[in-house]
């Protein structure tokens, strides 16, 4: 290892303090699972880094909504149940030990096909606090990766906020294994019905592009219809056929494709099976 | 930057320890501390043979700068090994020949000894999904699944490790 | 779950005649045996052990050939460079070679030893005998003994002998019959016989090994633990082959990775299928103690055996490795296509 300084404020001002002093050249590490791995091997080579376990993000509240703080570990939102497609999409992520140090703020930043807690978050139209030395904003996590991860300069990734779910939801991790598996796709689905009526539709979708994604089409074709076998079938073609997925070890683009549909099927079928 | 003094507890001992910017845990652990137990596998975060407990958590210590843990409890197979003898787990590891390479057993122990400490009679399954992230090319797991099982009973009859 | 999900069950063999070693061109392993001071025997070899257990079943033999207590035989395979040569631990060879070589070793080691014995107890070497418990006794006189210790003890302080002991294997190279292609290439064959059952979801392609049940012939045993080890460890690295590992998915493009540990697709603890294993003990004519080899061939059996389950249970013929999800769901297309 040659970096130069390695920095572990002990505040979030002081953290936002370096980060505008130093800027874009200090790599922010939180729970290290994406950076250390890429500096062991090479392929990352720093001069100065900032690590965040000190910060005191790592805390979950609740105020309305969801607060869950940037550096908090897939551990704890695992065995926080307020949420439970947080708490079963923190749970089937990855191993336990790197579930004890990856970070719920640091997933948002994870390669495809990892990943997967922020594709629950984006089912859940999460919001992301972002804050800088002079203030902060609030970002729909929706649009943090329409703009491929980007935040502006000085910016720290502070708070996800989650409001509570209205509907129904469900989330489906697929892979090749039971546990400890990269997704072959991963489907997070949050559907609110009036009756038999869907009137509102939400369903992210990971494994198919660079970023976690929302399947728009779907969710439109399914709002003001009821959830049956031909809704169902129609949603999840339609799924499958806006998507264009990438190929790696885990699985070809053809196939991955593919089961968009078959696993939303699925996905959507286990909602209308599920009392409302 | 210049190197820093990082002090933190191993295996209930003060340890202090000169390190560079970064250092992980993993090398002071095995070059500087001598403390060989903990492996050096994939340095990914995808082998489990570095895992230590850390203030009792299983966490990677080849992802882990050593500066992080300052000021906490830190314990390694060395600190779970009694000065004359086994500790239960690795007792039931030795019976239930779930040791082949050895290259996996340190993070396995650890593993399972945290696991037993928050579920002191884990089903099969919970066993299994504990223990995905210590890959083992040898055993083909079934003897590691066994002596885990083994030790929570040894464990539950009063011999308790610490 | 879903509406539509179907899952088929198949049943497949395999059957296989494994080579203990390989024709090499001469194909040797050496041993070397001293005894310490105190009487402990240590045997030096360049043979690895992988974790397989190999350095177990030598002191094994080793202690047997003897008639040494297995605590008193250390093995030292230190160093490839300084030690006495082998080719390797490969072709379930090991236990074949080394422990032949092992044997011969022995038997010369114990043969200094029981000489230096007979000249401390006043006896022909050809009266005594080991009783595998550290003491050298006169046959059919029980009180008259020595032990292993004080023997090494005067060997090197009274006699200034050494107790030590040269073995070495070799399988010649074999010529191969230009016509008929015709040779001899192993030392030995071990066999097995596997049968599996898979569960195969034809809308993802998932495969689910359900069992494999086997029965293995593998000579004498000389560590049943050990085999059962290898036999069920043998077994997930052949899940592995069969539906898993690759490391160039889409090959010949190889630019897809995988790029590092995690991505590169292993079965773990949770794919584990019911396993069932016989041994049974068919003694080579030419292994120590009747030893041919268990190692490669564990992995090797369940490949074939679960590919021919799935075609068994999806009526289709695949004929590539790993049969990963999207192979099934091809040759399901092209199965349709067909009709």
């Amino acid at each position: 290892m040659i970096v130069k300084d390695y920095f572990l404020p002990e505040s979030l001002d002081e953290a936002v303090t370096l980060l505008a002093e130093r800027g874009p050249d200090l790599l922010v590490m939180a729970g290290g699972t994406i950076a250390m791995m890429r500096m062991n091997e090479g392929h990352l080579l720093p001069d100065q880094v900032m690590g965040l376990r000190r910060v005191g993000l790592d805390a979950i509240t609740i105020n309305g909504k969801l607060s869950i703080g940037a550096t908090t570990t897939l551990s704890t939102l695992a065995n926080n149940e307020s949420v439970p497609m947080l708490s079963q999409a923190a749970r089937s992520a990855a191993s336990w030990s790197l579930r004890n140090m990856a970070t719920v703020g640091g997933n948002l930043f994870a390669r495809n096909p990892y990943g997967d807690v922020a594709t629950a978050l984006l089912a859940l139209n999460a919001d992301l606090r972002v804050i800088n030395r002079n203030g902060e904003r609030v970002l729909p996590l929706a649009d943090f990766f329409a703009a491929n991860r980007q935040l502006e300069p000085g910016e720290l990734l502070a708070d996800i906020l989650v409001p509570p779910p209205t509907g129904q939801t469900v989330y489906h991790k697929f892979g090749r294994r039971a546990y400890n598996t990269p997704a072959v796709v991963t489907i997070a689905a949050h559907i609110t019905r009036d009756g038999d009526s869907v009137t509102a539709a939400s369903i992210a979708l990971n494994g198919v592009a660079a970023t976690p994604v929302r399947a728009i089409p779907a969710e439109k074709m399914l709002v003001g219809q009821p959830l049956n076998g031909e809704t169902i079938t129609a949603a999840a073609q339609a799924a499958a056929e806006t998507v264009d997925p990438p190929s790696d070890a885990v699985a070809s683009g053809w196939y991955r494709q593919r089961m968009v549909r078959v696993i939303l099927e699925r996905v959507l079928t286990q909602i209308m099976e599920q009392e409302q | 930057m210049a190197s820093k003094v990082v002090s933190f507890t191993l295996n209930g001992r003060e340890t202090e320890v000169m390190v560079k910017p970064l250092t992980t845990l993993q090398v002071v652990l095995r070059e500087q501390l001598g403390h060989t137990a903990t492996k050096t596998g994939c340095r990914q975060g995808g082998c489990g043979s570095c895992t230590v407990l850390l203030n009792g958590e299983p966490v990677l210590s080849c992802l882990l700068p050593a500066e992080d843990v300052a000021g906490q409890q830190v314990t390694t197979l060395e600190g779970l090994t009694p000065i004359d003898g086994l500790h239960p787990v690795q007792r039931a590891f030795f019976d239930h020949y779930a040791v082949q390479c050895g290259y996996c057993s340190p993070g396995m122990i650890l593993t399972t000894k945290a696991l037993l400490d928050r579920n002191p009679t884990p089903s099969r399954e919970e066993i299994v999904e504990a223990i995905s992230g210590n890959i083992c090319r040898c055993t083909g797991y079934t003897a590691i699944i066994e002596a885990v099982e083994a030790a929570a009973q040894a464990l539950k009859g009063g011999q308790n490790g610490r | 779950m879903g509406v539509n999900m179907t899952k088929v069950r198949g049943q497949g063999m395999a059957a296989i005649n494994y080579p203990t070693g390989m024709n090499l061109g001469g194909d040797p392993s050496q041993a070397l045996i001293h005894a310490s001071t105190t009487g402990n025997f240590i045997i030096s070899l360049s043979s690895t052990d992988l974790g397989q257990g190999l350095k177990t079943v030598i002191a094994q033999i080793g202690a047997e050939t003897l008639g040494v207590p297995f605590d008193t035989v250390i093995i030292d395979t230190a160093d490839t460079d300084t030690g006495p040569h082998c080719m390797g631990t490969f072709a379930s060879r090991a236990t074949h070679r080394v422990g032949n070589a092992v044997m011969m070793a022995a038997n010369e080691a114990k043969k200094a030893l029981l000489d230096v014995a007979a000249d401390e107890l006043e006896a022909s070497p050809d009266d005594l005998e080991l009783d595998g418990n550290g003491s050298i006794v006169v046959k059919g006189v029980p009180d008259r003994s020595i032990s292993v210790i004080d023997t090494a003890l005067a060997a090197h302080f009274k006699h200034g002998k050494t107790i030590a002991g040269r073995g070495i294997y070799m399988k010649p190279k074999s010529k191969v019959d230009p016509l008929t292609g015709e040779m001899d290439p192993d030392s030995t064959e071990a066999h097995a016989c596997t049968v599996a059952e898979v569960e195969v979801d034809t809308e993802t392609g998932e495969v689910k090994v359900l069992s494999l049940k086997s029965a293995y012939e593998v000579g004498q045993q000389v560590n049943p633990a050990l085999v059962e080890g290898q036999i069920v460890g043998g077994a997930l690295m052949g899940i592995g082959h069969a539906l898993y590992e690759t490391t160039n998915p889409y090959y010949p493009a190889i630019d897809h990775g995988p790029l590092n540990f995690s991505d590169y697709l292993m079965p773990g603890p949770a794919e584990l299928p019911e396993m069932e294993s016989v041994v049974l003990e068919f003694p080579s004519s030419n292994g120590p103690y009747g030893v041919k080899g268990v190692g490669e061939m564990t992995a090797n059996c369940p490949i074939p055996a679960i590919v021919n389950a799935i075609n068994n249970a999806l009526g289709v013929r695949i004929t590539t490795l790993p049969v990963t999800p999207e192979v099934v769901l091809r040759a399901l297309e092209e199965k349709a296509a067909q009709a």
